[in-house]
């Protein structure tokens, strides 16, 4: 059995699969064995779960020989973000408080996971609670960038993001609630896609903010992530945010032409202090949108210079909501101590690290009685601005091509000392989970072996149209994909 | 421009129920105040006219669904779920979480 893991597609493992080239278990065995070697050097991972693994392998086996017909994900090795809960298995949301913490049910995307006859691999690492940019912010140990180990993975989809570019599972699931699917995405040279809000179900997935959060897929082509995509979306009763929308149509995503698409670049996405090599990538990759046939507008999103500032204000307002069940009382780690207020104060105190603390106490501010006004209101109605440029640029264009990030990956330490330096990594990113539109990251170059990614934003329910564009690009493209070296 | 200052860090802190060390409200007063002043860029628009965007109008193009109910009926865990759950508690007492008394006398 000769598997080359780096060119391996969700497509060629159920093809190898039925011609029975090799069994779902070595498969599985293949992605431990790089697991084990690469994670001293990289901790994506906070739970390994080999016995479920093998279990899940030996099922679809077990199918294979009985010349069964076999589901749409049969032996497909996967990881997810421990801020997505796993029945039976450790959840932590990357957080000292739920370092114990065992959910007694799977999210909704988990339980579609295993009906689809995926394989888990474990949970990755993520920033605590998923707040961060750069997996720093995890309570277990940072994860490292696969191709430079001194440089983050981004975030929050830290270990998602890194395992998949890897070798270590060959799509994954993460959140993204202000960019950590799309950029960790571009910082490893993989593929992330943030579907619109209400397209996949939250149900399970421990909540940051509850008007930005979506799961979504990370996979090493553009087609594996439409894959998944369709494989964990659609519409849950246990979701009162969940819409019910028609599957996309996988088979568009063979189309090379791409004429009659017009494509925007917001002006306001090319700004000085970017990366003159990130920014000349991107630029290289829309003329090639353009050889295949897109139509190039340059259009303008004004209000995206604000998007940070709405952003780092809704979502420690809902965060601080969301998190004030964190208080050692039903679950998680408990400081026992002599008053009911004690107990809350210290279990949190030592349970939470410090960006979390910050982010409850900025939302609690934002929120609080003579404050709501000035600061939360303002941010729902500049909000509204936002989303007003995105609509108006829909109607001169079908989608708008961007950056991911401003810049590489950074080091590790680099952003530390300032909160904002970190949050501006977001700055390309945010904008989506504002308005609620999908967005796709892909790589589209390699510079001194770091990716560089490129980012495709859409109306509401076009991630068809968005997936189909992004195949095309990767197809034109035809960079070689590749895997790190194991040392 | 607002400053947040340790006696601020602290109130709010209290309405979050953190708490803090000395050495956290001095540094949280220090970057609340400066993420603060970050955002406040939001005053430079004119939002008088704006009407904040509700998550319970439809969005164009999808039928959200307003007003989906259940019936008003009981629906027991099952008890596999009721007792992973109670495992989870940090204290237990013959099926219920142990905790602190909320009423001190």
């Amino acid at each position: 059995m000769s598997l080359d893991l780096a060119t391996l597609t969700v497509g060629g493992v159920l093809q190898g699969l039925k011609r029975k080239e090799f069994r779902a278990a070595e498969l599985a065995a293949s992605y431990f064995d790089r697991l084990e070697r690469l994670e001293p050097h990289l901790n994506a991972f906070l739970t390994v779960t080999h016995d479920e693994a093998l279990a899940a392998a030996n099922e679809i086996d077990a199918l294979i020989s009985s010349g069964k017909s076999l589901p749409p994900l049969a032996g497909i090795p996967v990881a997810v973000k421990d801020v997505i809960v796993t029945k039976g298995i450790k959840t932590t949301a990357g957080a000292k408080i739920l370092s114990h913490y065992i959910p007694p049910f799977d999210a909704t995307v988990v339980s579609k996971l295993k009906q689809a006859g995926a394989v888990l691999i474990g949970k990755t690492n993520c920033d605590e609670f998923a707040m961060g940019a750069s997996g720093e912010h995890s309570a277990f140990g940072p994860t490292h960038n696969p191709w430079d180990h001194d440089r983050v993975p981004g975030g929050s989809s830290s270990g998602s993001a890194t395992a998949v570019a890897a070798g270590e599972c060959l799509a994954a699931l993460g959140s993204d609630t202000g960019g950590s699917i799309r950029q960790p995405a571009g910082f490893c040279g993989i593929v992330g896609l943030k579907p619109t809000y209400g397209r996949v179900s939250r149900y399970g997935l421990i909540a940051l903010a509850s008007s930005f959060d979506q799961i979504g897929p990370l996979a090493r082509t553009v087609e594996d992530a439409a894959t998944l995509f369709t494989a964990i979306g659609g519409f849950d009763r246990f979701d009162a945010t969940s819409v019910d929308t028609p599957p996309i149509d996988l088979s568009q995503l063979a189309q090379n032409d791409l004429k009659g698409v017009r494509l925007g670049v917001p002006k306001e996405y090319f700004i000085s202090g970017m990366d003159a090599d990130v920014e000349a990538s991107v630029r290289n990759a829309i003329k090639v949108l353009e050889e295949l046939g897109a139509e190039i507008r340059e259009v303008s999103l004004p209000h995206t210079e604000y998007a940070i500032a709405v952003y780092y204000l809704i979502l420690p307002a809902e965060a601080s909501a969301n998190l004030a069940r964190y208080d050692g009382i039903r679950y998680g780690q408990r400081v026992p101590s002599p008053t009911l207020r004690e107990t809350y104060g210290r279990s949190r105190d030592e349970g939470l690290g410090p960006e979390t603390k910050r982010r409850i106490m900025l939302g609690t501010y934002a929120l609080s009685a003579g404050y709501y006004d000035a600061y939360y209101l303002k941010a729902q109605k500049v909000r509204t601005l936002i989303q007003q440029d995105f609509t108006r640029a829909f109607q001169e264009v079908d989608a708008l091509v961007t950056p991911t990030s401003p810049t590489f990956p950074f080091r590790l330490g680099e952003r530390e000392a300032d909160p904002i330096q970190m949050y501006l990594a977001d700055v390309f990113t945010a904008p989506a989970n504002i308005a609620g539109i999908p967005g796709i990251s892909m790589p589209v170059a390699w510079v001194k072996n770091l990716p560089v990614g490129l980012q495709l934003l859409g109306p509401h329910w076009s991630e068809e149209r968005l997936l189909t564009i992004g195949a095309a690009l990767e197809r034109a493209l035809h960079t070689p994909p590749k895997l790190p070296p194991i040392e | 421009m607002t400053v947040i200052r340790p006696d601020d860090v602290r109130h709010i802190a209290a309405l979050a129920r953190l708490s803090l060390t000395e050495e956290e409200v001095g540094l949280f007063s220090k970057q609340l105040s400066d993420i603060l002043a970050y955002v406040e860029k939001l005053n430079e628009l004119n939002t008088a006219a704006i009407e904040v965007a509700r998550p319970d109008v439809p969005r164009e193009g999808a039928a959200v669904g307003i007003g989906r109910t259940r019936p008003d009926a009981r629906a027991d865990a099952p008890k596999e779920v009721r007792s992973g759950i109670l495992k989870q508690a940090p204290e237990s007492i013959e099926g219920g979480i142990k905790v602190p008394k909320v009423f001190s006398e």
